[in-house]
């Protein structure tokens, strides 16, 4: 695989009127997005994603780094040359953005008239993408007489109009109700495979990234702390941040209230044990206690599969006496199939 | 009413001539607002063709030009009037300081609801590509159209009342026919038969801008 864009160091300042020093929106970021992979940008609001995103096809200019896209300098470019780029990246909105004076198809052709395109070429690309979109019937509607899934679709299929093999997505589910997210997600997974159009998906929803990511950077005040696959974030995350993102999508642990609620129903020692996709593991930890003296009994738990991986985590409550617990403990966690927590 | 019946002739032409002033008034006054109003919204800060100079002095000539009431605005547009035109008198002379003072009016509207448009929709744009002036036309201007024609017919009533206080100053319309057959003669019957004509004038230019706006905005 080789990278499509290639952030290195890139920081992004602005300097605010009022402001005591330039506020830092970017910092010292070096990111990779490879070609053919859908990546996930997580954070909360104000990490900097959107900043992030919008450098990548130069709607911003970084304050210092490089910011290479398909083999090429961006921040070299002058802006005449920046806009033949952009025309190769495409991208979608949260709030959709598009143009009100214009009809669905009118959208879509836009870009094709900025980029020169015939009218019996762009009349043709639009039905096709229409098509792709499933929104043909629609052509000649007008924006607000569509519901926010159809918006979105014409958002991705003005998106696509000039087959760029990059595709930018500005929180493009985040005004979207559950079920129209799943069908704007799954259509975006069908542009990844179909057409094999790289993908950056700008998040601060979990369930999003679960459904569609390869991989996953997640944000915090303008830097990317933790950048993996999306199965080992959600398997072992390694910063706060990223516990606190996957615990969102994930509810296989009790939390803090809820361990409180279950103590006072369960008078034994709880015990979470983490599920993976490694074979037997099941049968592993039900040999444990099988073989011990300790009487365990399951009392919490969350199993679902990332990437058809499984993925979640079992809670038991064990009695018996001190020294028992403290054997099989140890070898639950011997077995090092997945971790072992002790509430 | 026999007073308005011996000037009916008079009357007749009086239309023509308010109708003339203000048709010209609002094309180009249109043209030359929108040209203004345009720069306004592309030079401000933040915008496509931001500029802190141009934004500053345009605006500043806007803003000083703006407040100056129509009367001593046509006394002090005179020697520029008498350049362009070749007279201070007459509806030709009036036209042109009605058009001017108009543009300034214009420009804040045209700015107003050019900056009224959705910036995403803009980012939108130059996210596909699009060059700023491309944007600027071909994006911006329809995006905002709908309700600019609702304030451009806004300046059609300002027009009509600026036509009638140009009577003043021998620029000929209803104004002038009210003032000089009317209120000097003490004929109420001329003067109310004027205000019944520009009213009509006013509901029909109300609703063909209302209509245009209705047509742009599928509403």
């Amino acid at each position: 695989m080789s990278a499509i864009v290639e952030l290195k160091g890139v920081s992004k300042h602005y300097v605010r009127p009022g402001a005591a020093g330039p506020v830092v929106a970017v910092d010292d970021v070096t990111l990779s997005v490879e070609q053919g992979e859908i990546l996930a940008v997580v954070g909360y609001s104000g990490a900097g994603k959107s900043t992030l995103v919008r450098l990548i096809n130069a709607l911003e200019h970084p304050t210092s780094g490089s910011v290479r896209v398909a083999g090429k300098e961006l921040t070299a470019m002058s802006e005449r040359q920046l806009r033949g780029e952009r025309a190769k990246i495409g991208m979608i909105f949260q709030r959709f953005n598009l143009f009100r004076s214009r009809s669905v198809a009118g959208n879509v052709e836009y870009p094709l008239k900025v980029a020169g395109m015939d009218k019996a070429r762009r009349d043709a690309r639009v039905a096709e993408l229409l098509d792709f979109v499933g929104l043909l019937e629609r052509a000649h509607a007008y924006p607000e007489q569509l519901s926010g899934g159809q918006q979105q679709r014409v958002g991705i299929a003005r998106a696509l109009a000039t087959s760029p093999p990059l595709l930018l997505a500005d929180e493009a589910t985040s005004a979207l109700d559950p079920e129209t997210t799943t069908e704007v997600l799954n259509l975006l997974r069908r542009v990844n495979r179909d057409l094999g159009v790289t993908t950056v998906v700008i998040t601060h929803e979990m369930h999003a990234v679960r459904q569609i990511a390869d991989r996953v950077a997640v944000m915090e005040n303008g830097r990317v702390v933790e950048v993996g696959d999306v199965y080992d974030l959600f398997a072992s995350p390694r910063t706060l941040s990223g516990q606190k993102f996957v615990r969102t999508a994930l509810h296989d642990r009790p939390t803090a209230d809820e361990l409180v609620q279950l103590r006072e129903r369960h008078d034994g020692a709880l015990v979470s044990i983490q599920v993976t996709d490694e074979p037997g593991q099941q049968r592993g930890i039900d040999k444990v206690f099988a073989a011990s003296e300790v009487d365990a009994h399951l009392v919490w738990g969350g199993v679902g599969e990332i990437r058809e991986r499984r993925i979640g985590s079992l809670t038991y409550e064990l009695t018996g006496d001190a020294s028992a617990l403290r054997s099989v403990v140890a070898e639950l966690r011997a077995s090092g199939r997945g971790a072992v927590e002790e509430h | 009413m026999q007073g308005f019946l011996d000037t009916v002739d008079v009357y007749l032409a009086a239309i023509g001539q308010t109708l003339f002033i203000t048709l010209i008034s609002m094309v180009a006054s249109g043209v030359m607002g929108l040209a203004i109003g345009l720069s306004l919204y592309a030079t401000r800060p933040g915008n496509i063709l931001e500029s802190r100079f141009f934004f500053g002095a345009i605006n500043l000539l806007v803003n000083v030009v703006r407040p100056i009431p129509f009367i001593i605005f046509l006394a002090a547009v005179a020697p520029l009037t008498s350049i362009v035109i070749g007279t201070t008198l007459g509806t030709a002379a009036v036209t042109f300081a009605i058009s001017l003072a108009a543009a300034f009016a214009v420009s804040r509207i045209v700015e107003q609801n050019m900056v009224g448009v959705d910036p995403g929709v803009v980012e939108a744009a130059r996210a596909s590509g699009g060059s700023r002036l491309g944007i600027l036309f071909t994006v911006v201007v329809p995006e905002g159209l709908g309700p600019l024609v609702l304030g451009y017919t806004f300046i059609f009533v300002g027009i009509i009342d600026m036509s009638a206080q140009a009577g003043l100053v021998g620029g000929g319309g209803l104004g002038n026919y009210a003032i000089t057959y009317g209120s000097q003669r003490y004929d109420w019957g001329v003067v109310y038969v004027t205000v019944a004509t520009i009213i009509v004038i006013v509901q029909v230019g109300q609703l063909i801008g209302n209509r245009i706006a209705r047509g742009v905005m599928r509403r």
